[in-house]
């Protein structure tokens, strides 16, 4: 019984080392120890031994066992890290440049417009919108800018008849919509707006966003709470902002809004021509003149309204320094953003 | 407008540095800076609102300055030193037209010298960026400056008849301005004459022929209130714009027009060794009384979202020269100052009352509102959606200006008739490249593709979504509606182009063509849930005969995609062809389903066959396919073309298709003998309808 145990192990030894494959390694592991293997077989006449003699080859033959399956482990594994080796021969290089497909872009601007309308909406603000060639009514006259009231002059407006024109603002929107809907009212208007001008900072079509709010106890003091929430959220909460006293037709008290220079910081540079603000939106308590064009009792409502312009902020946001790249249209500038 | 720093400390008392003084007014609504320094003065230049016509002057600004920080304003000296005689024997006025001139005043100063001005007053008028001329016209300048009133000086010898009559001007009159420019005058214009002809444009400019030369003598002296809105008219009319003219339509103080007439003859007398006549001309012919507001203390309060007391609301009206009484325990009753012009209702008050006690001391709050529901509009959706779509589909949104150059319709090849020409015109273009609102997109996009391949960007994918604008069709443009005039339609477009690659330009391929272009389309409308899409040759204009289509939903008419006519391509400088689509986006949306449903994923395995044909090359492949779709509706779920060919392995006049066919059945796994007979009846069909044979 021990020599042919020993037959068996000398035979194990001269054959493992030979085998290339892992099926080879399948194969020898039935060979010796599947159901009809040698050694398995071997095992079965143990049972004619006398005990103490099979407790000792017992012993000797489940060593052996051992012995043959450590070995094909061993070998299984060298030959896996052969094969491996064996992927590891030419040469495949990574550095030649990745197959891009070509995908497209938003406009800055529309980005923009999206971020600023997500931030009121968010707020509770319902969007809507107007005609882009409107009647001097509602861009002017229901805004309480009568004909030849200086206050024309701030806006330098294309006109088609006497009577129509390209609106030079979002604020006609306020109009239509109060005309036709009862207050409370949350209201953003988004939207292509036109005037005369063109240079660096200038265009003659560019992007409003208009938004206000009607209700029965709106404050100066809300309309300060509600812009200063956007400014934090779209140029961050570290940003100052501060309220100044100026002039619009459609709103008294109005009011200028200025954050501290994003570029400098407010230390004064070129962008902020040394003052280390940024008139960045305008601003006020509805005038009750307008109130009483769409027939809204002003003793009972009071509203807030507010418009910015998209250029102005994407310049400050993104840094662009001309106005008229936005509409050039240079992909290599589009694809930046 | 510039005043200087010294110049505002002769009118009131304040310790402030200019940067501290502009600050502080910037914060008050009148924004300010401190733009130069000459020897110890510092040059201001305030950018005013124009409801603020009040501080158009040195004086203004200086009220404003006593208001904010309680300093003693001091009024400019307005004695006169009259000499004798008697102005009345001198000059007779007359004014005609009380409506446009409610005031109008005048004196004389005779045996005046002309010449240069002191130093002093020539240095103030530098600093705030006017010309010195000589002695007479600085000090109106000065005046003007100082105290915000135009006044005129006439060369009393060339006034004929010695007489002065304010009226409109005659039909077929016209006048020659100081500025040598002659101005056929309206009947609308407001005129100052003597008896025989106009010597001023009322309010905007002087008459050469009456103004003050080296060798004037006597001087006449107007200083005048003329109505804002005639003022106006008449400077647009005749496009002269004057210092003048900008105080007088913003409205001057009516009751400082006698001070400034006063001040400035005193000062001309004491300059030019003259003698001011005694007494003065002043027709104001109904004396314009002030808006008496009542302004409540709760009301302010209320709309503020502060709580001052009255004393307090008191104090502010006070400081800014507001007269105030007491009417109850809420409401005040006050006396607005005669130039106040922007104060008439309540609501100005209040925003003086917020402008004075501070915008930074009003503390912010967040409104509390019912709850709203915020939403935005199905378009607002679906247009974001749409750009998003396209967007991962290789294209790059670009926005152009609405209007364009009418000579594009001629290089897009648009017969002269076609309604596309049909255009809203622009009546003050800023340039005939922006003169008319577009009707299309189509040459701004191919403009922009021109654009990137000039500056070597060939490989354009761009999409617009924006508007066009149509002319009503019956209804003759613009006609008076309701509020004044009738709108056109503004419908909005997506459009856009491609040329170049699909793939970055280094190793990759993938040429973008018509069929490109198409399953852009497709698959886009397919994003949307609208499969029911057909394609229709098409005959545009600006569209390659053959490679172009019509685009259907439903048997509408939504649009249209091709390759650019090559005679339009080479209008444009456009070598590489370039593949254009315009789409109604509303029509898109009428067709689009919103709502999605879940179906099942397929239970059980597909089965795939593949099968390749010859046919002629003139059949349409949407005849195959329609074919193929046909023979079965129960488990041919996909059909799928994935080759085409046509070359030398074939039959001249033949072309090869081959289809993946993807066979499934939703209760139970297929097996050949399932799929077989549906197969072999589909070759039979083609054969049969298309001579199509088996490759």
């Amino acid at each position: 019984m021990k020599s042919r145990l020993q037959e068996i192990r000398s035979k194990a030894e001269f054959e493992i080392p030979s085998v290339k494959t892992e099926d080879e390694i399948s194969a020898i592991k039935i060979k010796y120890l599947g159901r009809k293997g040698i050694l398995t077989l071997l095992l079965k006449d143990l049972s004619v031994l006398p005990p103490d003699e099979r407790k000792e080859i017992g012993k000797l033959a489940n060593d052996l066992k051992n012995w043959i399956e450590d070995n094909l482990k061993q070998r299984q594994k060298d030959i896996k890290e052969k094969g491996i080796d064996s992927l590891k021969k030419g040469f495949f290089d990574i550095t030649l440049p990745g197959r891009q497909t070509i995908i497209g872009s938003i406009h800055p601007l529309t980005k923009v417009l999206n971020e600023v309308n997500d931030i009121f909406i968010g707020m509770g603000f319902t969007v809507a919108e107007g005609p882009e060639i409107e009647l001097d009514y509602y861009n002017f006259e229901a805004l309480n800018i009568p004909k030849d009231h200086p206050a024309r002059d701030m806006q330098d407006t294309f006109y088609i008849t006497d009577g129509v024109i390209l609106r030079t603002h979002t604020s006609p929107v306020q109009v239509r919509t109060m005309e036709k809907t009862s207050p409370p009212l949350k209201i953003i208007a988004p939207g292509k707006v036109y005037r005369c001008d063109a240079d660096v900072t200038h265009s003659p079509m560019f992007h409003q966003i208009e938004g206000f709010m009607v209700d029965k106890d709106i404050t100066f003091g809300d309309l300060k709470g509600v812009l200063e929430l956007f400014v934090h959220r779209f140029f961050g909460k570290d940003i100052d902002l501060r309220f100044r006293p100026s002039f619009f037709p459609f709103t008294e008290p109005s009011a200028e809004v200025d954050i501290r220079c994003v570029i400098c910081k407010g230390f004064g540079c070129r962008v902020c021509k040394g003052t280390g603000w940024l008139e960045i939106l305008g601003s006020g308590i509805i005038d009750p003149a307008v109130f009483s064009y769409v027939k809204y009792n002003p003793e009972e409502w009071t509203g807030f309204a507010f418009g910015m312009g998209i250029e102005r902020i994407a310049m400050l946001k993104y840094g662009v320094d001309d106005i008229r790249l936005f509409f050039e249209n240079d992909l290599r500038f589009l694809k930046q953003f | 407008m510039k005043i200087t720093y010294n110049w505002l400390k002769e009118f009131v008392e304040f310790d402030l540095s200019p940067q501290e003084l502009c600050k502080m007014l910037t914060m008050a609504g009148l924004e300010t800076k401190v733009i130069e320094s000459i020897d110890d003065d510092h040059v201001i230049e305030a950018d005013l609102t124009p409801n603020r016509s009040d501080c158009h002057s040195v004086i203004g600004i200086a009220r404003e300055v006593s208001a904010l920080t309680g300093g003693r304003f001091k009024y400019p000296d307005i004695s006169v030193k009259e000499s004798d005689g008697d102005i009345n024997s001198l000059i007779s006025v007359a004014v005609e037209n009380p409506d446009l001139c409610p005031r109008y005043t005048a004196r004389i100063v005779r045996g005046v010298k002309v010449k240069p001005s002191p130093s002093w007053l020539e240095k103030k008028i530098i600093a705030v960026g006017l010309r010195p001329i000589n002695n007479i016209v600085d000090a109106t300048n000065y005046i003007l400056w100082e105290m915000g009133q135009p006044l005129h000086a006439f060369d009393y010898e060339c006034i004929k008849g010695k007489k002065i009559i304010v009226r409109n001007a005659y039909k077929n009159e016209s006048l020659t301005t100081l500025d040598e420019k002659k101005h056929n005058l309206s009947e609308d214009s407001l005129v100052i004459s003597d008896s025989e002809r106009a010597v001023a444009l009322a309010g905007v400019m002087g008459g050469g022929n009456s103004g003050v030369t080296q060798a004037t003598r006597d001087i006449l002296f107007e200083s005048a209130y003329f109505n804002p809105i005639s003022i106006r008219r008449t400077s647009r009319r005749h496009g002269i714009f004057t210092d003048s003219s900008y105080r007088f339509e913003r409205g001057v103080d009516n009751e400082g027009v006698v001070a400034a007439l006063d001040r400035a003859a005193n000062l001309i007398a004491e300059l030019s060794e003259g003698k001011v006549v005694k007494g003065r001309i002043d027709c104001y012919h109904e004396k314009i009384s002030y808006p008496q507001v009542d302004l409540r203390i709760s009301r302010t309060n209320k709309i503020l979202g502060i709580s001052l007391s009255r004393e307090q609301i008191l104090n502010i009206l006070n400081r800014l020269m507001f007269t105030t009484k007491a009417i109850d325990d809420d409401k005040i009753k006050v006396n607005v100052p005669s130039f106040r012009k922007d104060i008439e209702r309540e609501i100005d008050l209040i925003e003086e009352v917020a402008r004075l006690h501070g915008y930074e001391k009003i503390l912010k709050t967040i409104p509390s509102s019912k709850v709203s529901v915020a939403v935005s509009t199905r378009n607002q959706v679906f247009e974001r959606d749409i750009k998003n779509i396209l967007v991962s589909l290789g294209l790059t949104e670009v926005i152009n200006y609405s209007f364009i150059d009418e000579k594009y319709f001629d290089a897009i090849n648009i017969p002269q008739n076609d309604p596309l020409r049909k255009t809203i015109k622009l009546r003050n273009p800023l340039s005939q490249n922006w003169s008319v609102m577009r009707t299309t997109l189509l040459p701004g996009i191919i403009n922009t593709a021109v654009f990137n391949i000039n500056r070597g960007v060939y490989d354009v994918g761009i999409v617009e979504i924006g508007k066009v604008f149509i002319q009503g069709s019956d209804i003759p443009p613009f006609n008076k509606g309701g509020r004044g005039g009738i709108l056109p339609d503004e419908k909005t477009i997506v459009g856009g182009a491609l040329t170049g690659r699909t793939e970055k330009k280094i190793w990759g391929k993938g040429e973008r063509n018509f069929y490109y272009l198409k399953g852009l389309v497709e698959s886009l409308l397919g994003r949307l849930n609208i499969h029911d899409i057909e394609f229709f040759p098409v005959n545009l204009p600006f569209i390659h005969p053959q490679k172009g289509a019509c685009v259907k939903i439903n048997d509408e008419d939504i649009g249209y995609l091709g390759e650019l006519s090559p005679a339009v391509a080479e209008g444009f400088d456009l070598k590489d062809k370039l593949y254009v689509f315009e789409l109604s986006l509303d029509k898109i949306l009428d067709n689009a389903v919103t709502e999605r449903k879940y179906t099942h994923l397929p239970k059980y395995p597909s089965i795939y066959r593949d099968i390749a044909i010859v046919l002629n090359s003139n059949i349409k492949s949407d005849n195959v396919y329609r074919i193929i779709r046909d023979t079965d509706n129960s488990i041919l779920k996909e059909i799928i073309l994935f080759d085409y060919y046509e070359g030398k392995q074939i039959p001249a006049g033949k072309k090869s298709l081959a289809y993946s066919l993807v066979y499934r059945s939703d209760d139970r796994t297929l097996t050949d003998d399932d799929v077989n007979p549906v197969h072999e009846k589909i070759v039979a069909n083609l054969r049969d309808k298309l001579e199509a044979e088996l490759r």
